[in-house]
């Protein structure tokens, strides 16, 4: 019985808290101009065209998609590093899209961000003690001794040797150095970070590592990721829910192991199929979805479905108005979805 | 006359640098057979693409030397060959693709242009000739509107459209062996099927062999015959590509297979990792180069470097431990 009257209460009060990450109809488009000044042609990019999702405490949300289809820009938008061009963004509930960079400084702690190339992202003339120790400097965290402790504690924990607190980036191969990005990131203790295919540049085997050390850190210190990628087989390690991507908006939205599972979106059934996997024999049994074409440019409005131009089970009724997002914990945005 | 088509044997390469000598390749030895795909795999650093090169005659020298090895071909020893004759093989016998399509074309040429070049040079033919042949190529690869296209320049095609180009272009004098250098590593999954498709098609229409350079396990399950698995400049395994997966007997090949995450199945909670890191080429490990990083190392393992040993379904790999029955342990060193 008491089990009973407890379970509603628990249930109205996590309501109440607002998620960790809330974006709703974020929207970023470039305005272009291509040839002359009075001849040429002018119109928008719609990188990023109506994405929504929340993010909990703690938990992995993956953004995946082909290339140009807006998953960078969305985490752009996100942190305020591109002024979004309409939508709303609220972290722990306040809303941070509108303000300006002075404004945003104290939410900049909570929010922190891996890069994917670990050689430029790392300044070259700096030893990774003092890349580690900078954004704490700049927040005004600890005192010095402490600051030094810090470091040598981050570096212990993303499994570098401390005693390399004075070496320089090139003295470190690419998966060490993606540790020292990591590092970085966690100095400020943030509760949330977006990582822009953090493993792409990297080889299989360290690839693993490092995937293991996100996991690890995320149980460990419960901070929530954003995690970008093309790779279909990493992000089913690495999400608790996944988006996928395509023109600028998310197709399909659904916890990992039901996306995998069931893919309800053509475009998502496609792109796994197009994953070749490490076994010659499935690869024999297999059948592909073959898409036609390639991903077309978001430089122009599509009045209907965005995929209908590649889509095998396309009709006419898809190409007059767009689909929306729809479903409870397994979200679709395709009008003929099972 | 051999059964391949183009034989590697003994090959080695050193590099010389201000770290030392770097001895990027030594002492590998493989063939490739008519309208067979083999697949080199290796992380970065494993001395697959500059094997490569050096069947090419495109290692710089210096800093690069090729102390030894041969590879055979057309009865001829590549490695001999002048600049001059090499470049009557090269783009015409043995033709190349590489992985970033907008680097190998010419910004400043159309299309037209520098596929014509090619035929010209080679084959001989008129503009008129190899103009039309051209357009033939293009239409083979796939490229809509070929007639068209064939007058712009790189920067009006996509990425997965370029890199057809590229295949036109190396296909265009019906080569006896394409190297194609990770051909679908900057493209996306879906244009990758697409490609590797079509390099399949076009190698069952006229019986090319195809050495086929990756990092990714996906494409040579999809794509190859052969696999030899590369490591620290040496082939540690080669086999039939179904039995290599069946039963990989190289450590490494089992910790390759083992740390690629596979969308099909379940997540666990950890991924399995090969510990520690790729080794310094100018100071490789003492023994067998893979040992401070293998879970199966013997005693014996950091002293002496095990030879090619034939595999029990054919094919060869390089391991004192016998993986199917051994039990895995903590390598020596940890990360950091």
């Amino acid at each position: 019985m008491a089990e009973v009257m407890t379970a509603p209460l628990t249930k109205s009060k996590a309501a109440k808290s607002p998620p960790l990450l809330d974006v709703r109809d974020l929207k970023v488009h470039f305005p272009f101009h291509r040839g002359g000044l009075f001849t040429g042609k002018s119109g928008v990019v719609r990188a990023v065209d109506g994405v929504s999702f929340t993010l909990e405490q703690g938990k992995t949300l993956c953004l995946v998609g082909e290339s140009g289809c807006g998953k960078s820009t969305t985490a752009r938008g996100i942190l305020n590093l591109v002024k979004p061009t309409s939508g709303e963004v609220y972290l722990h509930g306040q809303r941070i899209d509108r303000l300006s960079e002075p404004e945003m400084r104290p939410y900049r702690r909570e929010m922190q961000m891996i890069f994917q190339d670990p050689f430029a992202s790392l300044n070259p003339r700096m030893p990774v003690g003092k890349i580690i120790r900078e954004p704490m400097d700049i927040f005004g965290l600890y005192d010095a001794r402490d600051r030094r402790l810090e470091v040598m504690r981050l570096m212990d924990m993303v499994g570098l040797n401390p005693r390399f607190v004075n070496r320089y980036p090139h003295e470190f191969s690419g998966g060490q150095r993606q540790r020292i990005g990591i590092a970085r990131a966690l100095a400020v203790q943030p509760s949330l970070i977006v990582c822009d295919e953090p493993v792409s540049a990297l080889d299989v085997s360290i690839q693993a590592q490092v995937v293991n050390l996100l996991k690890e850190l995320q149980q460990k210190l419960g901070v929530a990721y954003v995690f970008i990628a093309h790779d279909l087989s990493v992000v089913r390690h690495m999400a608790d829910r996944v988006g996928v991507m395509y023109l600028g908006r998310i197709v399909e939205l659904a916890p990992a192991e039901e996306l995998y599972h069931a893919p309800k979106h053509p475009y998502t059934k496609a792109l796994l199929s197009a994953v070749p996997l490490p076994d010659p024999n499935a690869e024999v049994k297999r059948e592909r979805i073959k898409l036609e074409g390639e991903v077309p440019t978001p430089d122009k409005e599509y009045p209907g479905c965005p995929f209908a131009d590649r889509c095998p089970i396309v009709e006419e009724s898809c190409r007059q108005s767009p689909p929306r997002l729809e479903g409870g914990a397994h979200q679709v945005a395709c009008f003929k979805a099972d | 006359m051999s059964e391949y088509v183009l034989e590697v044997d003994d090959l080695h390469v050193e590099f010389h640098t201000d770290d030392g000598i770097v001895r990027a390749v030594s002492g590998v030895s493989f063939g490739v057979r008519r309208g067979e795909t083999v697949g080199i795999v290796g992380e970065s650093g494993s001395g697959k693409s500059v094997t490569n090169l050096a069947i090419m005659g495109l290692i710089p020298q210096p800093p690069g030397r090729i102390p030894q090895g041969r590879a055979i071909y057309g009865g001829q020893d590549l490695l001999k060959l002048s600049t001059n004759q090499l470049r009557r093989i090269r783009g015409h016998k043995i033709a190349m693709i590489f992985q970033d399509p907008m680097t190998s074309l010419n910004p400043f040429l159309t299309i037209a242009e520098q596929l014509m070049e090619i035929t010209r040079l080679h084959l001989g033919h008129t503009r008129k000739q190899a103009l039309k042949h051209a357009i033939a190529m293009l239409e083979s690869v796939g490229i809509p509107g070929a007639a068209q296209r064939v007058f712009e320049y790189p920067h009006q095609f996509s990425g997965g459209m370029r890199q057809r180009v590229m295949i036109a272009m190396a296909l265009s004098c019906q080569p006896d062996v394409l190297i194609a250098d990770e051909p679908t590593t900057a493209l996306d999954v879906t244009i990758q099927a697409q490609i590797l498709e079509l390099m399949q098609e076009l190698q069952k229409k006229h019986g090319t062999a195809i050495i086929l350079i990756t990092h990714d396990l996906g494409v040579v399950a999809t794509a190859c015959h052969q696999v030899c698995v590369m490591y620290a400049g040496k082939i540690v395994e080669q086999a039939e590509v179904h039995s290599l997966f069946a039963q990989p007997r190289h450590p490494y090949t089992l910790g390759l297979m083992h740390s690629m995450p596979r969308w099909d199945q379940p997540a666990d909670e950890r991924l399995n990792v090969i510990e520690g890191q790729p080794p310094d080429m100018a100071r490789l490990p003492t023994g067998c180069e893979f040992h401070p990083r293998c879970p199966y190392m013997l005693e014996r393992c950091p002293r002496e470097v095990p030879p090619l040993t034939p595999r029990p379904d054919g094919g060869r790999f390089a391991c004192f431990a016998d993986v199917t029955t051994a039990k895995p342990h903590e390598p020596e060193v940890a990360h950091g």
